[in-house]
């Protein structure tokens, strides 16, 4: 027997439950942190610490670029401090000859 | 909440069946699948060809003259309604005898 009219069971649902969302996106990681660790040798210009803000602090033998980077001017063994009692600093101490 | 109108008189009828159940997320709302598949049900046991239906998502309405075969399908259809909607008056509502 043909049936003349399909039933939607839903017909008189209202669509309230049924959103969508507008988060779900998220941008790829920054890959931050510690790229030398302490003791390990650096050349000049290696980059020693990505970060934003100074999380880090540059100390001997090193600069803070426009990023917060934290790189070596000068080759050398890498040395994580303690500055005071909450701070940290990266230094690059060269090696004597 | 489903408002009815439910008119049927010197064998002719005025039907419609306006809202949402809102009992339940859409694919959860049983008041409405009970409504639905009873209005729906009902209009595929009409025997007439001459009725006016139109079916939109929340939205039926019906509308033309009766013969004593549909009457009964269409007094069953108000009756089955009726007996939902004295289980779930916030759901359903039926307006008998206006249009």
């Amino acid at each position: 027997m043909e049936l003349r009219f399909k039933l939607d069971i839903q017909l008189f649902a209202s669509h309230k439950g049924v959103g969508s969302t507008k988060n779900g996106r998220d941008s790829a990681g920054r890959r931050l942190g510690a790229k030398r660790t302490d003791g390990q040798y650096c050349k000049a210009g290696a980059i020693i610490y990505r970060q934003r803000g100074t999380r880090i602090y540059p100390g001997v033998n090193t600069m803070r670029g426009g990023d917060d980077t934290i790189f070596a001017t000068k080759a050398g063994i890498v040395r994580f401090e303690r500055v005071g009692k909450n701070r940290k600093r990266v230094s690059v101490y060269e090696i004597e000859a | 909440m489903i408002e009815i109108k439910f008119n049927l008189s010197n064998k002719r009828i005025e039907f419609s069946s306006v809202g949402h159940a809102d009992f339940a997320d859409y694919g959860k709302d049983v008041v409405c699948a009970a409504v639905s598949s009873i209005i729906i049900g009902a209009l595929n046991a009409l025997k007439s060809e001459e009725l006016d239906i139109k079916i939109k998502k929340g939205d039926v309405k019906v509308s033309g003259n009766l013969n004593s075969h549909d009457e009964i399908v269409f007094e069953t259809m108000l009756m089955q309604l009726k007996t939902i909607e004295d289980q779930y008056p916030n759901n359903l509502k039926i307006n008998e005898g206006s249009n």
